[in-house]
């Protein structure tokens, strides 16, 4: 089988945090998490704030180090890549934030914004940069006047169009997308999602996509991951999500979830209970205080994820 | 006659002749649940905010009226208004921490209120204070009274605010995008409490968001706005069985619905210094009609409380 783009093995992350102004504390962001992004496929990350979701993102990138556990970019080890080697593939994965705002200079034009990856990561020629410039504002849509303008000049979906022309500037292999579509209004966030499927088929690009969205989610992804409190709790195939059993989180992410086309009425189901604070982690299954269905044992023995079929991988003991 | 009667609303800015909602007029009877459907820069917030006569910095004009249970808000003077905002009115706000006063506490801030619109003694507005958290299903009361915002969680802050919003015992809540900042699963428990505070208690809301699958469960009754104009309105079945305005159309065809989105709409919101002197949707429509290249449509009624600005209507 070929090397995965990516791939994550049992990754842990701690950070510290100072209590009381003095009194250092520190929880785990991710425990054990393990996972692989294959060439032309799209993980999707589902997640509520504080599930480890978007560290997760930046450890993929490599702009956080993880405690224990090891980073693959193509089958390879990053943390024994050459210098050369590393630069040649730290340009193969870029990232899309969630607002455009903050992570486009606001001193550079669109045009150096664009060239700037291109300069460090291809080639300093100034009129091939542009040429690709070009090409790739085309294909997020946007006209090439665009370059002359800083990123205060344009709306919120043409600046998201910019941060995803630059993520193509240098030909990624896989782009890091973290809630890609949350600062956009309804119509703006068809029209970005629509955009990266597109992508996807025409250049075989692998995403890992992270929100908190399940219809963004369900829209883009080929493998759904859902995450609670730092842990993976269910990874399961696109094409048979509809059709299956569910950890009971990814339940309750269904029944909270507003969709205006089904049938159901939404609150129809009882969703109860906050996301417990890494700080104070629940013993035992992480999700046993919200849980429907918890037993005695929940609360005292720390499930793994179990293959439930090649499709499908559970935490929890009741599945 | 109805409860909420919104009469030719107009805001607009200084100088430059914009307006920013432009003669919007709906009716809501009691104990309904009015949602507001838009996009950002469509004048929803601003059409909820009018409805306690609050208005941001830099409106410098505004005409129409907003009627409240028979009381015109906006021929009232200044001290009148004071007295009904919170307790025929009141309003809940996207992001609790930044609009609770970090300083106070939460029992400060909703005594605050009683205070100032009940004759009431320390005991008893104590023992109103920890009924009003019980009721928005704030656990222990007595202690969450004593917590400052940021000691709070997202979810709580926002019960906070609700209970707050609910210690003049209002009768019209407006509550602009309440759950926007919030996880799904704190956003739907919020929505309940919502819902449940209007079968129980018969408060009418208004209900701003831009998300539809929100509107789509809690409302009765949906406008749709659209570079500040109620394009289509009607009851919340009907809209999304039988959307009739494009726009309205496009809204619901963009949304993805399992994992495939229908029909993408082209281009964003209209900018609001240059908008388009006929139909304000005509650049966006993927059926422009020639009316609307040079003229202006007007709300019509297309059947029993449907009612949709279009040419092609009516």
């Amino acid at each position: 089988m070929d090397n995965a783009v990516v791939e994550v093995k049992n990754i842990w992350k701690s950070y510290e945090i100072k209590r009381w102004g003095f009194k250092k504390q520190s929880f785990y962001a991710l425990m054990d998490v393990s996972l692989a992004v294959f060439k032309g496929e799209t993980v999707g990350v589902l997640g509520e704030s504080g599930c480890g979701k978007t560290t997760l993102g930046k450890i993929i990138l490599d702009l956080e180090k993880p405690d224990k556990g090891d980073v693959l970019w193509f089958g390879k080890d990053i943390k024994r890549l050459s210098k050369k080697e590393y630069r040649k593939f730290r340009a193969k994965i870029q990232a899309v934030f969630q607002d455009p705002y903050f992570s486009l200079n606001p001193r550079y034009k669109v045009a150096d914004i664009l060239l700037e990856p291109y300069f460090i990561n291809i080639e300093k020629n100034k009129r091939r940069g542009l040429e690709k410039a070009e090409e790739v504002l085309s294909l997020v849509g946007l006209r090439k006047e665009v370059l002359n303008k800083y990123p205060h000049a344009l709306s919120g979906g043409e600046r998201q169009r910019v941060a995803l022309a630059r993520a193509l500037m240098v030909s990624p292999s896989l782009i890091v997308l973290d809630e890609p579509t949350s600062a956009l209004d309804t119509t703006l966030a068809g029209q970005i999602l629509e955009l990266l499927k597109d992508f996807k088929l025409k250049f075989h690009l692998s995403y890992l996509l992270i929100s908190h969205s399940l219809p963004v989610i369900i829209y883009l992804s080929d493998w759904i991951v859902v995450m609670y409190l730092g842990r993976i709790v269910e990874v399961c195939k696109k094409d048979i999500f509809f059709k299956s059993v569910h950890h009971p989180y990814t339940l309750m992410l269904l029944n909270a979830s507003p969709d205006p086309f089904s049938p159901k009425n939404l609150f129809s189901k009882k969703v109860r209970g906050e996301v417990a604070s890494a700080l104070f982690r629940p013993s035992g299954c992480e999700f046993h205080p919200r849980c429907e269905e918890r037993e005695k044992f929940c609360s005292e023995k720390i499930p793994q994820l179990r293959k439930i079929n090649d499709f499908h991988y559970i935490s929890c003991f009741k599945r | 006659m109805p409860f909420l009667e919104v009469k030719d609303l107009v805001l607009g800015l200084k100088g430059k002749n914009v307006t920013l909602v432009d003669k919007v007029s709906f009716s809501l009877e009691k104990k309904e649940i009015l949602g507001i459907l838009g996009e950002s820069g469509c004048g929803k917030s601003l059409t909820g905010f009018s409805l306690l006569r609050l208005f941001p910095p830099g409106i410098a004009h505004y005409s129409g009226d907003v009627i409240i249970d028979g009381i015109s808000l906006y021929k009232l003077s200044e001290e009148e208004v004071l007295k009904l905002r919170g307790k025929k009115v009141a309003i809940i706000l996207q992001d609790p921490l930044s609009s609770l006063n970090p300083v106070l506490t939460i029992g400060e801030q909703i005594e605050e209120v009683l205070k100032y619109h009940f004759n009431l003694n320390k005991n008893e507005r104590k023992e109103r204070i920890y009924r009003l958290l019980r009721e928005v299903g704030i656990p222990d009361p007595e202690i969450r009274a004593k917590s400052y915002p940021h000691q709070l969680s997202g979810g709580l802050r926002q019960r906070a605010m609700i209970a707050m919003a609910l210690a003049g015992e209002p009768e019209l809540l407006v509550a602009d995008e309440p759950t926007t900042a919030l996880d799904v699963t704190l956003q739907i428990q919020i929505l309940e409490l919502l819902s449940e505070l209007n079968q129980k208690k018969g408060l009418t809301i208004v209900f701003i968001s831009h998300d539809l699958g929100i509107i789509r469960w809690i409302a009765s009754k949906v406008c749709v706005f659209y570079a500040g104009e109620v394009v289509e309105m009607a009851h919340t079945e009907e809209l999304f069985n039988n959307p009739l305005h494009p726009y309205t159309r496009s809204l619901i065809n963009s949304y993805p619905k399992e994992g495939k989105i229908k029909k993408i709409l082209k281009g964003g919101v209209v900018n609001i210094y240059e908008k388009p002197g006929g139909c304000r949707y005509f650049e966006r429509c993927e059926n422009p009609c020639k009316e609307g290249e040079k003229s202006h449509p007007e709300l019509v009624s297309v059947k029993d409380g449907h009612f949709v600005r279009c040419f092609r209507y009516g």
